[in-house]
């Protein structure tokens, strides 16, 4: 195991914005982990979702320096398409990332395979068993138009993974969903992480990333304010002058003097003990 | 709500989609040589036929009458009463005379009209889009070319329904959509700005999604999810529609050139 | 990046226009054309205002992006409500290349280009229509409301394509000056954070002053993509 995402001193600035979206930002993702990337908005971490899967510099244009490796690669000298297979993209808005062409949800799936030329006998073995890893595999012949919002993000998490990808990025992937249809596509994560995929993913929810993250990353107007291990980063006193919440664990322990936990079965012990 | 359309299974369904654009351009062809408006008519009555086997009369009926009515009452006023062609006149009104070439001309042109109207509407109405365009892609059609289409039959019905949610939201908060035509006028912008910025939004977003989906790749030749059959019916209809075309133009050109004479005696005028 | 954009020849010109930024436009600038002329009918005024989408998408993508807006939003309406408008798509696309390449040229920044543009587009519009309705449909659709116009000036006229041109001529000068103004009122709307991600490939556009608010910051390593 080693580091599948290098991002070496990378800045950027789109064209005719005022400030650069991200700056002098270095870190890497070791391979398998979860690496989580929190901080208020406009922090860059869209942008630097954005730039890992070579949507920059491909798509927006702007200034740039500084490298971003992935499996070994500059994302610079690929294309997007090509980064796809290694690098997959889920992001915030579900009806954002259908491609309107589809008719039914098995369509939409197999839209990525369609374009890259994989036979149609491939392609209906690949969408059954995406299918039924997103479960969604009920719906297959329905208008991907008239699902809910959950549902859509399901099929977006399929198209994007159809194309079986070592890594995932995840920008606020469940943040316009309700808490059952934001578990059931963490659900989803947490399988695909534990077989052997890399996420790097972009979270509000602190008690998740806390529970969860290898790695936790706090960017600050484009920068990298902290980065260690969920204990490390949660635990520093002046975390929240960076603009990002803490979990509430974090602040019960504050309150009652005790070590820092940042998790639920550390902290009912501690409040457990507080009323001892 | 987004219109899922469903397609009756029947014969002309099942035909492949390139079958159904080529009886479109064989049948339209023959119309337009073929000198007068008979064989227009016959084509006509035949495709009111298929839309039955097609099982879709209804809309059939409503799309060519409601095209034919007003065209012909509207032609046979223009053409027939003021076409410089005029020379046998047939009717009198006093302020202006009916004429036969007119007539006739405007017949034609009716014909020929409804018999494209006609075999595009039954394709249209039996042939479903993703499988319309897989055909064509496979057929040499630009994969993007492919894309505009199916995205603005999926894109256009989920804008409508954003702008009667505006509609609402904007009646509620007390814009007017009555009174003078100023007035009403006026209600535009605020209504169609709101859609239009965010489908802009929206858009950025959209293209981001087919970037990583592989959209830009050009060097591959793209597959479909939706499989289209070929079948030996599919070749017989091809085959017939190419001898019919064939046929038909030698015999226009023969009558147009005068080795066959004129079947019916206003023909080639 | 703006010389090299003049550098470019005729054809690779066009090319650069369809990117997928661009095309992903052009479904929704078709539906802005067909919801532009839905609202109509339910506001009852008596305008089309189809081709508000047409302008902007000229405005953000150029004359070639907005020509294919217009042919979409015809063959949209040919699938769906009725194939008579098919043929019209020639009106269409030459709509989009006439307001785009003038786009281009500068004038939706100024009053006398906005007017100008009008003008072009009422023009075009009105030949290539005539042009149809008479070699196409012998003179008249029957399903538009000009019809009924044509009609009676064929009566006063006696003569067919002066007829249908008078028609489209007086019934486009209203149409389009409305829709070439709420067109420049919704341009004029869009943020420009929006529009400059178009700038690369578009046109109508100002090339940015850009400043750094970190002045310290060195600025060498950074490559323009």
């Amino acid at each position: 195991m080693g580091a599948i995402v290098e991002v070496k001193d990378f800045s950027f600035k789109y064209r005719d914005a005022r400030r650069r979206a991200v700056k002098h930002v270095n870190f890497s993702v070791e391979e398998g982990s979860l690496f989580a990337i929190i901080g208020a908005n406009g922090a860059g971490k869209s942008t630097l979702c954005n730039a890992l899967v070579g949507l920059i510099p491909h798509y927006f244009s702007g200034a740039r320096a500084g490298k971003i490796l992935v499996d070994g690669s500059d994302v610079a000298d690929s294309t997007i398409a090509e980064l796809s297979k290694t690098i997959g993209l889920v992001f915030q808005n579900p009806f954002n990332q259908l491609s309107y062409t589809a008719g039914t949800v098995a369509e939409e799936l197999a839209y990525g395979l369609g374009n890259h030329g994989v036979p149609r006998d491939k392609m209906v073995e690949r969408v059954e068993t995406v299918a039924k890893l997103m479960r969604i595999d009920h719906i297959l012949d329905k208008n991907p138009l008239e699902l809910s919002g959950g549902q859509v993000q399901r099929v977006a998490f399929g198209s994007t993974f159809i194309m079986e990808p070592r890594i995932l990025v995840l920008d606020e992937c469940t943040t316009q969903l309700d808490p059952m249809g934001s578990e059931e596509i963490f659900d989803i994560v947490k399988k695909l992480n534990a077989s052997g995929v890399t996420v790097i993913m972009v979270d509000h929810d602190m008690e998740r990333v806390a529970r969860y993250a290898d790695t936790v990353m706090v960017l600050e107007r484009g920068e990298v304010a902290s980065i260690g291990t969920p204990m490390e980063v949660f635990s520093d006193d002046s975390i929240e002058q960076h603009g990002v919440d803490v979990p509430d664990y974090v602040s019960l322990s504050r309150a009652l003097g005790g070590p820092i936990v940042i998790t639920e079965e550390p902290a009912i012990e501690m409040a457990k003990e507080a009323l001892r | 709500m987004a219109v899922k359309i469903t397609y009756a299974n029947t014969p002309v369904s099942r035909l492949h989609p390139m079958t159904k654009i080529m009886a479109i351009l064989m049948l339209g062809l023959c119309a337009l040589v073929w000198p007068d408006f008979t064989l227009g008519l016959v084509l006509v009555i035949a495709l009111f036929v298929v839309s039955f086997v097609a099982r879709i009369p209804s809309d059939f009926v409503k799309i060519m009458f409601g095209f034919g009515i007003p065209v012909t009452v509207m032609l046979m006023f223009i053409q027939g009463l003021y076409s410089p062609k005029n020379q046998t006149v047939i009717a009198d009104f006093g302020f202006a005379q009916l004429g036969l070439e007119g007539v006739l001309y405007a017949a034609k042109i009716v014909m020929d009209l409804l018999v494209f109207l006609g075999s595009f509407t039954i394709m249209s109405k039996t042939t479903y889009t993703g499988a319309l365009v897989a055909a064509l892609t496979s057929a040499g059609l630009n994969a993007k070319a492919g894309y505009l289409i199916l995205a603005s039959l999926n894109v256009v019905p989920q804008m409508q329904r954003r702008m009667s949610v505006i509609r609402e939201a904007q009646n509620a908060r007390g814009l007017s959509e009555s009174g003078g035509l100023f007035s009403r006028l006026a209600a535009y912008v605020p209504l169609l700005g709101p859609v239009v910025m965010s489908s802009l939004t929206d858009a950025q977003e959209r293209g981001m999604t087919l970037e990583t989906r592989g959209f830009g790749i050009t060097d591959v030749k793209q597959t479909s999810y939706v499989e289209v059959r070929w079948r030996t019916v599919d070749k017989v209809c091809n085959w017939v529609l190419v001898i019919m075309a064939v046929i038909v133009t030698a015999i226009s050109v023969g009558i147009y050139i005068g080795v066959i004479p004129a079947l019916t005696p206003w023909a080639g005028a | 990046m703006a010389n090299k954009a003049k550098k470019m020849s005729f054809w690779e010109g066009i090319r650069a226009q369809f990117s997928t930024k661009s095309l992903v436009l052009i479904p929704i600038a078709a539906g802005i054309n067909l919801i532009g002329g839905t609202l109509c009918s339910a506001l009852k005024l008596p305008l089309f205002l189809d081709m508000i989408g047409t302008i902007i998408v000229a405005c953000l993508s150029g004359p070639w992006v907005a020509a294919l807006t217009g042919l979409l939003t015809n063959v949209f309406l040919a699938l769906v409500a009725n194939p008579v408008y098919l043929p019209y798509a020639v009106v269409s696309i030459l709509c989009g290349l006439a307001v785009g390449y003038m786009v281009k040229a500068g004038l939706f920044r100024k009053l006398w280009g906005v007017v100008l543009i009008w003008l072009a587009c009422t023009l075009v519009n009105a030949v290539s229509a005539s042009l149809i309705t008479v070699f196409v449909y012998g003179g008249a659709t029957g399903v538009t409301g000009t019809s009924l116009l044509t009609a009676t000036l064929v009566v006063a006229l006696r003569d067919i394509a002066a007829s249908v041109f008078s028609s489209a001529i007086v019934t486009n000068l209203i149409d389009k000056g409305i829709a070439v103004l709420i067109a420049y009122i919704i341009v004029r709307k869009i943020p420009r954070r929006f529009l400059s991600q178009y700038a690369a490939d578009g046109a109508g556009v100002e090339e940015d002053i850009l400043d750094d608010d970190e002045p310290g910051e060195p600025d060498e390593g950074d490559k323009d993509v």
